[in-house]
């Protein structure tokens, strides 16, 4: 009886600490949220005036018809998927590397430091930089044919799909490597070496022991990088935006993300803010849709276990 | 044993050679970044150059003579940035903490519900916020941008994944039994076991704030004595009308300035990798 | 899982319906015009927004003519649409919105043709006292009401490099240049001299784009008619000009504000390998003299002269404005006549009156580069014609290697006509502009893709416009 009440009592401080949380968010985030979600079934238009008449599901529709969104959804796919994998590889092999018991390197805190350092600066700061870099007449055009002679003639980067693409997903890897790798290593230190000691006894090798042991007990933080990850890359916006120097990603709209069209209908001339947030629930969606998945896949074997005791509790 | 040598040099050198052409690729674009902030205009459209030019003080002269008030902005920038890190990492280890240890009522769809709202795109939310604070008289107050950092959904995701890994149940039953209240246990043990992922999210969020124009945009962007950095960095690129890029890059240098010590003083905190799992098996 | 997703919907759709009955955000738009009484100030304080600082300069000095007044100054740039993106949902929303804010040209008919600017016809007898140029005047009216009001005018011309005419044409006289480029066709076969004579180092111009505010100008219809997309003639000839321009390697492929487009001005531009070229030519308006070629061309000072565009145009150009829920309905007006429609403002302005030490006079608290120097074009035409002598002798004169800018603005500002003008210009404008742009590069085939992009773009920032 005395266990049952102190039980209680402590799980009611679970109340108390979420508490500060609730409130704020139900002062300052659920109107807007709730009012967004509102707007996606209205013909809301800034100008014309707020919230307009209610339309249904008509907002939706048009979009999915329009291959312009389309191709918006498509391109941040591309883009996120392009950026993400590569920087996903980079930040394991450099967290590999940095939290090795067997090879220590020297220096790691001064590199991540470094490679935590694209991502302190503005996406404005760094679209200037590159779009600089890459004119016709640019640095990078000069080195190329003038200096090396690696190019016959200068290629206007900005003015190709494949280019801009390219240089979107290198610029948003080049951005977020560091702080992936950082997450990644905060998640390996909190490993506890015995397991890699009693492995380390019984013979294994390192890669062994990275794909054997690290990866599954990253697996929380793994997921906590897919999914921000993720959710970052379905609003992928500003360095598209601010690299190709146009609202809706030119060349012929070659990257142009879901984010940029909606920002294009939410602003002038279209003023369409229902439109807009149709947008914003469609991305919503879908990053709920493929978050769904993920945790699915990347459910830890404790949560699987207790998923089959709960089972077994129910039943027998 | 010797190759065992071998083995060990040709590891560290393929290492250290990768992680020297990363550092390059990172540091490259900002030191010309910092550079530039030292050359004249001219010298910047004639081309690149790793060598700093004398012009500092110019472009400096340049920043003020457009009555760009970079003092006032840091000062904003800095209250703001401050304020939100504190708070968001505080009460997210707070939120993250009371669902990992207790169970209460609702704390599966709480969770849920949490994770839902980081899936929340910040964008058309922007629009409806701004609309809500004007309605409430909150625009062009400090209080819109900081009080909101309470809720931080994504940083409650990540603590609560954190903890999962990091967090041993036994040591709070274990200070339980010394005699230590709720309150006690979570400032006392957890947020110690939990230096490394706090400071993670403290420079993240500091960063994040420090860097945010669209938010800043529509809440302070009516009070001039509020703008923060970018804000006045926006006006100083609209103001130099793209012809002083020796001011503009001189501008863009001293925005990074404070994030680049805030980083150094906390990232020792990660570095120190505190090995947790405090109980061994 | 599935489960906490249902929950999590099903409590949205009661939180909104709740709140679709708690928060009307309704805003009626009120008609503004009729009878022109406003309501009385409510104090002395006029608050401004702009995307410059520009506007502070004027403030500053009307509040050093009426030191009673306190002015409350922001100011949020236009460079990514920030201003025009924070202003409108402002003024739509109504409340605690500026008394008086400023319009550039490329979103001034957004606002104008908007229900949130104040009627400002009481101000119109003054138009006629100052000779306000038609253009002006005509950029802020709507339905019948004056809506916004300018201090400037802003004409757009040719600036061409001197030395390089003589050494292509034999002279650089302006009225023979003139000749040279006194319709498209000409202004390319000039092109293709300056190219086979410069052994193709120099170019007409830094690229197509900067002919193209010329053709639209020229247009018979605009880009929106009876709510449909219409691509007047004029701009399938730019295409084929541009294509000309690309092919014909009379372009320097360097895109307007880029450092290199600077570095053409000042003769310092080298290309990827390694060689020097030049630009022969660049189309700006008025402010495009000092406030670009003068700031930024020191090495060729007095190289310039200036003559008509081969097609007339007009770009960019301040305009201010009151809102429809000012404050201080009366003083936002009279400062706006005092700005616009005042004649010693006007020839102040013009003149470089408003300099560092006189602004500092009034308050010292202001930064120390804000005053204008001399030169800006005015709207008046009554000042115009009174101080065109003025500027013999001036920098801008000598810049122009003893050219008198004023002249030549004077005599293009009256027949400047804004008609085709509209809201949506700017955002459509920019869409032709990228989608000709991919062409001529390659990344487009055919001009059939390019008409396809170009649609395809307006059907997103248009939705509700007909485009076959």
């Amino acid at each position: 009886m005395n266990t049952k009440n102190k039980k209680l009592v402590k799980d009611y401080w679970g109340y108390i600490f979420i508490a500060p949380f609730i409130i704020i968010f139900i002062i300052f985030a659920l109107y807007p949220i709730a009012n967004t979600f509102f707007l996606s079934f209205t013909n809301a238009n800034i100008i014309h005036g707020m919230p307009g008449n209610i339309i249904g599901f008509n907002n939706f529709i048009s979009l999915f018809n329009d291959p312009m969104f389309i191709r918006a959804l498509q391109n941040t796919w591309l883009l996120w998927l392009g950026n993400f994998i590569p920087q996903m590889i980079l930040a394991l092999v450099l967290a590999a590397m940095f939290s090795s018991t067997t090879f220590k390197l020297k220096g790691t805190g001064f590199f991540k430091a470094i490679y935590y350092l694209p991502n302190l600066l503005m996406p404005v700061t760094v679209a200037a930089l590159f779009q600089h870099y890459l004119t016709l007449h640019g640095p990078i055009n000069s080195f190329l044919v003038g200096t090396t002679g690696l190019m016959s003639e200068p290629r206007n980067f900005l003015q190709f799909a494949t280019d801009t693409r390219f240089t979107v997903m290198f610029i948003q890897t080049w951005m977020w490597f560091g702080q992936t790798a950082i997450v990644l290593v905060s998640g390996m230190t909190s490993i506890s070496p015995s397991y890699y000691e009693s492995a380390m006894v019984d013979g294994a090798s390192q890669t062994r022991m990275f794909f054997k042991i690290t990866l599954p007990l990253l697996k929380p933080v793994l997921l906590f990088v897919l999914v921000t990850s993720l959710v970052g890359g379905m609003q992928m916006f500003d360095i598209p935006l601010l690299l190709s120097d146009g609202p809706l990603g030119p060349p012929d709209m070659s990257v142009l993300t879901m984010n940029m069209f909606m920002r294009a209908r939410m602003n002038h001339p279209a003023n369409a803010i229902g439109s807009a947030a149709a947008v914003s629930v469609i991305l919503f969606f879908i990053s709920s849709f493929v978050a769904l998945i993920l945790f699915r896949v990347f459910r830890t074997d404790e949560q699987k276990q207790q998923k089959k005791q709960r089972r077994v509790e129910t039943n027998g | 044993m010797d190759s065992y040598r071998i083995k060990q040099f040709s590891y560290k050198f393929i290492c250290y050679t990768f992680l020297i052409i990363l550092f390059l690729i990172c540091v490259l674009p900002i030191y010309m970044l910092l550079i530039n902030a030292t050359r004249t205009t001219e010298a910047i459209n004639a081309g690149f150059s790793l060598i700093p030019g004398t012009n500092i003080i110019n472009n400096w002269n340049i920043i003020q003579g457009f009555g760009i008030n970079i003092p006032l902005g840091l000062r904003n920038s800095l209250i703001i940035a401050i304020s939100t890190t504190f708070l968001s990492v505080y009460f997210s280890l707070l939120t993250a903490y009371a669902i990992n240890i207790y169970d209460f009522k609702f704390k599966k769809a709480f969770y849920g519900f949490i994770l839902a709202m980081t899936l929340v795109p910040m964008n058309l939310y922007l629009i409806g916020f701004f609309q809500y604070m004007h309605h409430l008289g909150m625009l062009n107050s400090l209080t819109p941008m900081i009080l909101p950092s309470i809720a931080a959904p994504g940083t409650v995701f990540f603590f609560k994944q954190y903890l999962d890994s990091a967090l041993v149940p036994e040591l709070i039953q274990a200070a339980r039994i010394d005699g230590a209240t709720e309150f006690e246990i979570f400032n006392k043990i957890v947020l110690p076991i939990s230096k490394p992922g706090a400071f993670t999210m403290a420079i993240f969020a500091f960063v994040g704030s420090w860097n945010a124009f669209m938010g800043p945009l529509f809440i302070i962007g009516g009070n001039i004595n509020l703008h923060t950095l970018p804000l006045i960095m926006q006006r100083l690129q609209g103001d130099a009308f793209r012809t002083d890029f020796g001011a503009i890059y001189l501008g863009m240098a001293i925005s990074l300035i404070p994030i680049i010590i805030v980083y150094s003083i906390f990232s020792k905190y990660i570095v120190s990798g505190i090995t947790l799992g405090s109980v061994k098996e | 899982m599935k489960n906490k997703f249902k929950k999590l919907f099903l409590s949205f759709l009661a939180a909104t319906s709740l709140f679709l009955v708690a928060c009307g955000t309704g805003v009626n738009p009120a008609t503004s015009g009729g009878i022109e009484v406003f309501p009385e100030d409510q104090d002395r304080i006029l608050r401004i927004a702009s995307f410059t600082n520009e506007a502070l300069v004027l403030a500053t000095a009307f509040a050093g003519e009426n030191p009673d007044i306190e002015i409350d100054f922001t100011e949020i740039t236009m460079q990514g649409g920030e201003y025009q993106n924070w202003l409108m949902p402002l003024l739509a929303l109504g409340g605690d919105v500026p008394d008086v804010i400023f319009l550039e040209a490329e979103f001034i008919r957004q606002f104008v043709e908007s229900p949130f600017l104040g009627n400002m016809n009481s101000l119109l007898p003054y138009v006629d006292y100052v000779d306000t140029f038609p253009f002006v005047v005509e950029a802020g009216m709507h339905n019948g009401e004056a809506r916004a009001f300018s201090f400037q005018a802003t004409p757009g011309v040719m600036y061409f490099r001197r030395s390089m005419a003589r050494e292509y044409f034999g002279t650089d006289d302006p009225s023979f240049i003139q000749e040279l480029f006194s319709t498209p066709e000409s202004t390319l076969d000039a092109g293709r001299v300056i190219r086979d004579a410069s052994g193709g180092t120099t170019f007409l111009v830094s690229s197509a784009n900067e002919f193209f505010r010329g053709f639209a100008a020229g247009r018979r219809d605009p880009w929106v008619v009876d709510n449909t997309l219409t691509i007047d003639p004029l701009m399938m000839y730019f295409i084929d000009f541009a294509r000309i321009l690309n092919e014909e390697n009379l372009q320097a492929q360097v895109d307007q504000w880029s450092g290199e487009w600077f570095q053409g001005m000042d003769d310092n531009l080298i290309n990827a390998h390694g060689q020097p070229i030049r630009i022969f030519s660049y189309l700006l308006p008025t402010w495009g003299l000092t406030y670009v070629l003068m700031d930024n061309a020191p090495s060729t000072f007095g190289d310039f002269g200036v003559i008509e565009s081969p097609l007339p145009y007009h770009w960019g150009g301040t305009w201010i404005a009151v809102t429809r829920d000012a404050r201080n309905p009366n003083l936002a007006r009279e400062f706006v006549r005092w700005a616009t429609l005042n004649e010693v403002t006007l020839e102040r302005w013009a003149t470089g009156y408003f300099s560092n030490e006189f602004l500092r006079a009034i308050d010292p608290s202001l930064p120390s580069d804000l005053g204008r120097g001399p030169g800006d074009f005015v709207s008046s035409r009554n000042v115009v014609n009174r101080i065109s002598n003025y500027f013999e002798d001036t920098d801008a004169y000598n810049f122009l290697g003893g050219q008198n800018p004023y002249e030549i603005f004077g005599q293009l500002a009256p027949n400047v006509s804004l008609r085709l003008m509209q809201g949506t210009d700017a955002a459509i404008g920019d869409e032709w502009q990228d989608a000709v742009g991919a062409y001529l590069e390659g990344q487009i085939g055919s001009v059939q893709e390019l008409l396809q992009s170009f649609r395809n773009a307006v059907r997103v920032i248009l939705p509700d416009l007909n485009i076959n």
